[in-house]
């Protein structure tokens, strides 16, 4: 055999063992879980770990829920997905400010040179459930079933993956001084925003707050000496909801 | 396959179809059965300024069901020396078909992005070793190859590598194919020596 076919059977089989662990992932892990006990996060740590256990009982003080979200690349997006859509659904004033501006989304997506045949569907479907949260029988249960159904969830996680490219297209000048290691906003959009399974960092939490005009809380759980840090975006805002951060990955956090 | 990712591929087709830019570039698709859009044909007109000028190469199109989540596999069906192609089995190393797919890309923006890999190979991310090598210690023996199996496998016009026409037709009267023998000479730097040795290797 020679050797590129010889490489080209390895490709496979790790793509085959990608696929394998993927999907054993996906058998035992949901998209979103159901609210758990915040006192569950500290089963994950050794119980002599006086770092992470010190730091989830300051959780303690101010949540008392956590929702979690699969390790799939995509946490982000449906942990502010579903957090965003609770909080809406709470709030008749930001529904209808963000519904404008999930609605009007499509013609500055199309501004910025994105085909309109392609991203009519996704926009479409964020609609949809846009216009199911406001009905009144819609219960969060729903909403978590929604965000579980792995296409629908995935026309949601590509729209909002989107939202955030275009913003910082939008704003290329001001995120040019963040973006290390890419040649242009544009290149960072396309490697690092909007392939679906990549995953998001503070840049991200900037664009896609900044372009809904929302207002966020992120925690962060590391292994650091320091104290529980908090970061909202933007900065001195009353955040609308809040999320856990944890090295590569996003869950929600509740009061 | 689901059927939102049925129409969606019926509207990709069709704006590759439709679009002044893919005729202008030699860029064109074709469904393989009637209203079959899973299994899908591609044709890139090898571009101007390179070894694959004026040569017609097919690519294989199928979509998965978890389209556009997914990318579409694609794979040279005919037969070409490239860096980043498998001369073997026409695999594709290119970014936006693995990793870097995204939702927002189309049937059409792939077909171009492989038409600029044509123009513009990545030897550091090579799919073929071989290839690679060749491309990185001579390049004009690449260059020269490349074009020869344009005019052999993707009807490249005019002939420009007479010698190298010459080199298989000798070698293929030892029995062996004439595909065969085209693959020992190019990965033997065309010595026909080398060449018969390699096809006796093999």
């Amino acid at each position: 055999m020679d050797a590129s076919t010889e490489a080209e059977n390895l490709d496979q089989k790790i793509m085959d063992q990608m696929e394998l662990i993927r999907k054993e992932i996906e058998e035992s892990v949901p998209l979103l879980s159901h609210k758990e006990d915040i006192a569950s996060l500290a089963k994950e740590y050794p119980p002599d770990d006086a770092i992470y256990q010190g730091k989830i009982r300051s959780l303690y003080s101010s949540y008392r829920w956590i929702r979690r979200t699969r390790r799939d690349g995509n946490c982000f997006y449906r942990a502010f997905g579903i957090s965003l859509m609770e909080m809406l659904k709470q709030n008749p004033d930001e529904y209808h400010r963000v519904y404008k501006v999930i609605e009007e989304s499509k013609d500055r997506l199309i501004e910025l040179g994105y085909q309109a045949f392609i991203i009519e569907d996704f926009h479409q479907t964020v609609l949809t459930l846009l216009k199911n949260v406001r009905k009144d029988d819609c219960t969060n249960d729903e909403l978590v079933e929604w965000f579980n159904d792995r296409d629908l969830s995935n026309y949601f996680v590509v729209y909002f993956r989107l939202l955030t490219s275009a913003h910082l297209k939008t704003n290329a000048e001001f995120f040019e001084n963040f973006i290390d290691g890419y040649q242009s906003v544009k290149d960072f959009c396309s490697y690092e925003v909007e392939p679906i399974g990549k995953e998001s960092d503070h840049i991200h939490a900037i664009a896609l707050t900044g372009f809904l005009n929302t207002a966020i809380e992120i925690v962060y759980l590391n292994h650091t000496d320091d104290d529980l840090s908090k970061h909202r975006f933007p900065e001195h805002s009353a955040p609308q909801f809040t999320l856990l951060y944890r090295p590569g990955h996003y869950d929600v956090l509740y009061k | 396959m689901a059927n939102i990712s049925i129409s969606r591929v019926k509207r990709e087709f069709a704006e590759v179809v439709k679009s002044e830019e893919a005729k202008r570039c030699g860029i064109c698709i074709k469904m393989l059965n009637e209203n079959n859009f899973t299994k899908l044909l591609g044709e890139i007109t090898g571009p101007p300024d390179t070894p694959y000028e004026g040569g017609k190469f097919l690519v294989d199109i199928e979509i998965p069901d978890s389209y556009p989540f997914n990318p579409p596999k694609m794979k040279f069906i005919t037969r070409i020396w490239h860096p980043n192609i498998s001369s073997v089995t026409g695999a594709i190393c290119l970014d936006i078909l693995k990793d870097n797919w995204a939702a927002a890309l189309t049937l059409r923006t792939v077909l171009m992005s492989l038409q600029v890999l044509l123009s513009a190979a990545e030897p550091d991310d090579p799919q073929d070793a071989v290839v690679a090598k060749q491309y990185n210690e001579n390049i004009h023996l690449f260059m020269k190859t490349a074009r020869h199996w344009s005019e052999a496998y993707a009807k490249a016009r005019p002939i420009k590598t007479q010698d190298f026409h010459e080199k298989v037709r000798k070698l293929s009267e030892t029995g062996f194919s004439d595909d065969s023998c085209r693959t020992a000479l190019s990965k033997s730097g065309w010595d026909e020596q080398r060449g018969m040795e390699t096809l006796l290797d093999s």
